[in-house]
Parts: structure tokens; C-alpha cells; sequence
């Protein structure tokens, strides 16, 4: 196990992924890398394509939009922030690459879309990918530092921009494309044959309308098809680039961990550069003390000491002697630090860099908290 | 548990990322079956071959946790397969259809299809097994949301036919406050705390669900007074104590300060009226095992 040196990190890369799951400190982690950045001295852009409009509290920002609004800091760099309006991205993409006005507003208009732009899971993603190359593309930031959506497959962003190509590219679109139903003239090759029949089987499903709404959409969408793909393909050799860095942050819960097990396998093997595992909530424990030696659970107090403690209890306010429950928080505190290390401790053999952040005592949403937060992201073990 | 609690077939456990669902749950369901109910506890969108706190095989098909209860995936693909099978006609014939690539991408790029199926999954577990009750460690709230649009949705976009129809009975059930029961879970933070707010306007409010107690989860207490506190802190300043008891208040300090501000972190959940559920911050709470289930059991039973 290596230790993972943020500081580094920020000053080396173009873009940094932070990907992870829900609730386990992501966005703010996104942010105060933003404001380390800037510490040192580069000019750094976060965004978040988490709904939750997080972000913006976490900076003092009233609201964040679309467009990268400055974060007030003091810094030789800048920190910038955005959030992801999937709608509008989606609408943006579409007039991009629509050939002329006419094709862009029948999509705009096509049932289909409008649903596929609001709720497919992965549209976010795709939208995200896209602003993610544009910004790299067109905007002057040193750093860009993406926050991912929570979901259960933290990795959807990058497999949902690939499915929608491959729906878009794929056998359905040739069967969709022709006028709906003569379709079912099947040839007799096995692939087209279960194409023919996954028609059939979602037309017994969803209706005959759900097929000849996606039809027009793949129609009016084919003319940008290829503008699109090419989009998709560049975002995917942006992330392989080594300024790349993906850094997964998790807790200490099992839930959290097992993931980015899973996830630093998945991505390595997909050939994205993973920078390392960033540790958020690690419970610190008593200062100065090693939680993992047996016996530190042990308060033991010098007979002086307990006679000090003892006469400043209040007999009132509990029935137990005061340097009594001062032991039972010194036990609890020693072993929800060892719970926490013992949780890391399969991290630690896996050859990823590692670093740690303790839990904080309230919810971070003030640029002082997340200025302790880049501190504490700096920081030398 | 009151009558009508028990009677509920779907209980609904959602809540911020984070918040300990998957441990909320699984000891809502450990209740379920010591009180002899036959009961599964079903995840949703998992990729994991593992109950990721239990450590049991997790498969679509409900398998024996060895805590009482069974547990299950609920994987879209599958159901999908499975509703074919039961409904359309010469089921069989679309089963290699499932496994191509044409049909994985049209099912995941038609909106809110796979998320109709998994609901239609969990419908199918509540009212056509002889399960009598089912626990739904359920996405967290913005997918939940999502979720709970699909039955509606199919309806507007499929007018007639079985899906329209399996979509009506889906709604039904989800909407029927005597059969479905949300369990809002939090931790004493700000945000999971808002989340939870929101989630109940949406299940409550909008929805008319039935929406039941919310679980506070890793809560802590302070077991020193602020009186003691500050007769401590003017032992510390006077350099009367030696390393051991200085650092052991320093952690009753730290203690305090986290119990205040958990409770300020509470308070605006006061205004919507609903019981809480404690549960204390449990050493070792990540690591799944029958004693920390049980210990968490002993503190949301009684509240039930």
C-alpha cells in the first residue's frame, strides 16, 4: 500500500473522475479538490452531474447552472463551478449535430426523445461525457474535475454513452429505420431473426405507438448519427489519456468498499488510469493512540485521575460515576476506530495509493469547511 | 408491531446514499421473520453475487440468508425473461432473444422499461408467493423517484394491452397505504436529514403512500453533562490531570459536540410529524453478522 499524494495528483492531471457511491462524501470531495487546486495555483473547474444541486452549497454558491460560475477564493489559481443540466445538454448536443433547423426540432418534438432526455438512466451520463470533451475541447481550465452521478453502477457513465451508440448503431436501428413493420419480413441469419423477434415481443409489450415513436426518433436521429459517434469515440480516448486520472472515494462501510474493489479492477482492465482510493470518514479515535494494539480500548487512569473525575460528576445528571462513562466513550471511540481500519485493511493490500480523511463532526457547506477539507487532503499522514 | 403493520406486504426501505439502508433492511426483515412471517428481503440493481453486509449469495431466484428470511436480486434482464414467459404466447420462443445484444440494448435505452420490470418482479413477490412480506432495500431517493413515475408513465404512453394492464396493478399496490408501507431511513446530518424530508413529501405528499416511522441511524448520545464539561475543561486548563485523562476528555468533548450537533441536525424533521426509529451508531456496523443484526432489530422493534 502507497500513500496517495492529492497534492500531486491535482498538479499533474487534466481531468480527474472522482467516482464512487452515494453518500459517501463525493461532491464534496470533488470540491475541495477544486479548491486545492487552486491553492496551488491552477486554474480549476468542477462539475457535478449529481441533481442534488450539492455542489452549490458546498461552495456558498446560491445556485449552480449550466454555465461554470467563478467560486470566490482566495488563491494564486481559480476555482470554477457548473452543474449539469441534462435537458438542455441533450438539446445542445442535438442542435450540434442536427443537420438543419427542421431535423433538430423534429426531434425535439418526438416523444420518444423527450422521454429518453429526461429518464433514461444513462442519458445523463452521455450528456455528462459530452460537456466533459467539450470543456476539455473549448474551456481554459488547467484542471477539470468531474463529479459522478451516485447510482449503484458507478461506472453507468462510463457504459451508458457506449449503449446508446450501440442502440443507435446497432441491428435495431437498421429493422426501426425501415417503416415500421415491414420489419417482420425476417431474413433467415440468426441475429437479424432475434432482432425480428425482439420487435415482435416489444410490440406485444409496449405497443405498436412506443415503436413508431422510436422509429421517427432513429429516422430524424440517423443524419447526426455519425457526428455523434465520433463525439462518443473521442470521449472515450480522452479518458484513456495518462493526464486522466480516476480516483474512487468511498467510506469505511462495507457496502462502499466492496464496490471499489470491483470498480479499480473493472476500470484498470478497461485501460483508465486509476490515481488511487480516496478513504473519506474514517472515524479518528483518541488522538495519539494506536486503535489496532489490544488493551487501547482500556482507559487507564491514575488513581489521582480518578479521584479528580469522580468529584467533577454530577450525581444528578447520571447514576454512573463520572471517570466510568469517560472509560465507556474511550472504549466506544477506540473501537469504532479499530471498526473503520479494520473495514480498510483489505484496501491496504491491494496495490492501490491510499488516503484517509477523518469523519467530520458536522455536514461541510461553507468554503471554511471545505477549505479544512483541502487541508485535510493535503495533508501528510 | 400494530395489526396493520403487520399486514403490509411491501415494505419500502429508501433514504439518502449512505445512510445504511442495506443494514436498516436486512434487520426489518430479521423482525419479519422471528415474528414468523415468511419474508424476503430484495435489493434491486445490485451487480453483486454477494449480499454486500450479509455475505449470502445474492441470485434473481430468493435464496435462504440462514437469518430467517430469504434474500433476493431483482435484476431487469431477468424479470424480463421471466414476465415473457408467464405471459406471452410460445414464451419459449423468445428465450434466446433475452441473451441478444439487440434486445439489452433496446431494453436499456427504452425509458423506464427495465425499471417497470423490476417493480413488476417485486409485485409479483408480494402478491403471488406465499411470502408475506417483502423488504425493498429500495434506491436511494432520486431513483426512487424515478421509480415510482414508471407505472404511471407506461400507463400514458401504453394505452391498452398487458403492460398497460400489469402497470394499473403495479400502481395499485405501491399506492395502497394498507398493503405498501415507505421506510424513510437518515443519518442525524443535514443532508441525508433534507433528503429524507423531501422523500416524504414525495411518497407521503404526492404519492398519498403510506409512509411509516423514519430511521435515524448512527446516532450518538452524550453521557456527559455540559456542567461536567466545563468543570473538566477547568481541570485540563489548570494542568490537574495526566495524559490518560486528558485525552479521554478530550473524546467526551469531541462526543458532545457531534451529539449537539446530530440533534440540531434533527430538528427539522420534528415538523412532519412522523415517529422516529433510533438506532445507535454500532462499532463494527459495516461488517454484516447475526449479532449486529440483532442489535439493530432490538432498537427498531420496539417502535414498529
Amino acid at each position: 500500500m502507497s500513500r496517495l499524494d492529492l497534492p500531486a495528483l491535482v498538479r499533474s492531471s487534466r481531468v480527474i473522475v472522482c467516482c464512487g457511491s452515494g453518500g459517501v462524501g463525493k461532491t464534496t470531495s470533488a470540491a475541495a479538490l477544486g479548491v486545492l487546486a487552486a491553492r496551488l495555483g491552477r486554474k480549476a473547474q468542477v462539475m457535478t452531474i449529481d441533481p442534488a444541486r450539492r455542489l452549490a452549497q458546498a461552495m456558498g454558491l446560491e445556485a449552480l447552472d449550466d454555465q461554470p460560475r467563478r467560486v470566490d477564493l482566495p488563491a494564486p489559481g481559480e476555482l470554477w463551478a457548473m452543474m449539469l443540466d441534462t435537458q438542455r445538454a441533450f438539446d445542445r448536443l442535438v442542435a450540434r449535430h442536427a443537420p438543419d433547423a427542421k431535423v433538430r426540432d423534429a426531434i425535439y418534438a418526438n416523444a420518444y426523445y423527450q422521454q429518453l432526455s429526461r429518464s433514461l438512466a444513462g442519458s445523463r451520463e452521455l450528456v455528462a461525457m459530452e460537456r466533459v470533451l467539450e470543456a476539455t475541447l473549448e474551456g481554459d481550465q488547467d484542471l477539470l474535475i468531474v463529479d459522478t452521478a451516485p447510482s449503484q453502477h458507478a461506472l453507468d457513465f462510463l457504459d451508458a454513452p457506449g449503449r446508446l451508440v450501440s442502440l443507435l448503431d446497432g441491428s435495431m436501428t437498421g429493422w426501426l429505420l425501415r417503416p415500421y413493420g415491414l420489419a417482420a419480413r425476417a431474413q433467415f441469419d440468426w441475429f437479424r431473426q432475434s432482432s425480428a423477434l425482439t420487435l415482435k415481443f416489444f410490440e406485444r409489450l409496449a405497443g405498436v405507438q412506443v415503436l413508431a415513436d422510436l422509429s421517427d426518433f432513429l429516422l430524424a436521429f440517423s443524419s447526426m448519427f455519425d457526428g455523434f459517434r465520433e463525439r462518443s469515440h473521442r470521449v472515450q480516448a480522452l479518458m484513456r489519456e495518462p493526464s486522466t486520472a480516476f480516483l474512487l472515494v468511498c467510506a469505511p462501510e462495507a457496502a462502499s468498499l466492496s464496490q471499489v474493489d470491483r470498480f479499480a479492477e473493472r476500470l484498470s482492465g478497461d485501460g483508465f488510469g486509476v490515481a488511487g482510493v480516496l478513504v473519506n470518514r474514517v472515524h479518528p479515535g483518541p488522538e495519539g493512540i494506536d486503535a489496532t494494539v489490544a488493551g487501547a480500548e482500556q482507559l487507564s487512569l491514575s488513581d489521582d485521575d480518578v479521584g479528580l473525575l469522580a468529584a467533577a460528576g454530577e450525581a444528578a445528571y447520571s447514576d454512573m460515576p463520572l471517570p466510568d462513562r469517560l472509560a465507556e466513550l474511550w472504549r466506544e471511540d477506540v473501537l469504532l476506530r479499530r471498526a473503520d481500519l479494520a473495514a480498510l485493511a483489505p484496501l491496504r493490500t491491494r496495490d492501490l495509493p491510499l488516503h484517509t480523511v477523518p469523519r467530520w463532526m458536522r455536514d461541510l457547506h461553507s468554503m471554511a469547511d471545505l477549505q479544512a477539507f483541502a487541508d485535510a487532503l493535503a495533508a501528510q499522514p | 408491531m400494530d395489526r396493520q403493520h403487520r399486514d403490509h406486504r411491501l415494505l419500502i426501505v429508501t433514504g439518502k446514499g449512505g445512510v445504511g439502508k442495506t443494514l436498516l433492511a436486512a434487520a426489518l426483515a430479521r423482525i419479519s421473520a422471528r415474528q414468523g412471517r415468511r419474508t424476503v428481503l430484495v435489493t434491486m440493481d445490485s451487480r453483486d453475487d454477494q449480499h454486500p453486509l450479509l455475505g449470502v449469495p445474492l441470485r434473481y431466484r430468493p435464496q435462504p440468508s440462514g437469518l430467517g428470511f430469504d434474500v433476493s436480486r431483482v435484476d431487469a434482464f431477468e424479470a424480463v425473461a421471466e414476465y415473457a414467459r408467464r405471459t406471452m404466447p410460445m414464451g419459449l420462443l423468445y428465450e434466446g432473444v433475452f441473451r441478444s445484444r439487440a434486445f439489452r440494448d433496446f431494453a436499456a435505452a427504452a425509458p423506464g422499461f427495465e425499471a417497470l420490470m423490476c417493480l413488476g418482479k417485486l409485485f409479483n413477490l408480494a402478491t403471488q408467493t406465499d411470502y408475506r412480506q417483502v423488504v425493498f432495500d429500495a434506491p436511494a431517493t432520486g431513483h426512487l423517484r424515478e421509480l415510482l413515475e414508471v407505472p404511471a408513465a407506461t400507463q400514458r404512453a401504453v394505452r391498452v394491452g398487458p403492460l398497460n394492464h400489469n402497470a394499473r396493478k403495479i400502481e395499485d399496490l405501491l399506492l395502497d397505504p394498507d398493503r405498501t408501507r415507505v421506510l424513510v431511513a437518515t443519518l442525524p446530518e443535514e443532508m441525508p436529514v433534507r433528503e429524507a424530508m423531501e422523500t416524504v413529501a414525495l411518497c407521503r405528499d404526492h404519492w398519498r403512500m403510506g409512509v411509516g416511522p423514519v430511521l435515524v441511524n448512527r446516532l450518538v448520545t452524550g453521557t456527559v453533562s455540559a456542567d461536567e464539561l466545563s468543570r473538566l475543561t477547568a481541570l485540563e486548563a489548570d494542568g490537574a490531570l495526566g495524559p490518560a485523562a486528558r485525552r479521554a476528555v478530550a473524546v467526551a468533548r469531541s462526543r458532545q459536540a457531534l451529539a449537539m450537533a446530530q440533534a440540531a441536525a434533527l430538528a427539522p424533521l420534528a415538523t412532519i410529524g412522523l415517529p422516529m426509529l433510533r438506532v445507535p451508531r454500532l462499532p463494527g456496523a459495516g461488517v454484516g453478522s447475526e449479532g449486529l443484526l440483532d442489535e439493530v432489530a432490538r432498537h427498531l422493534e420496539p417502535g414498529l
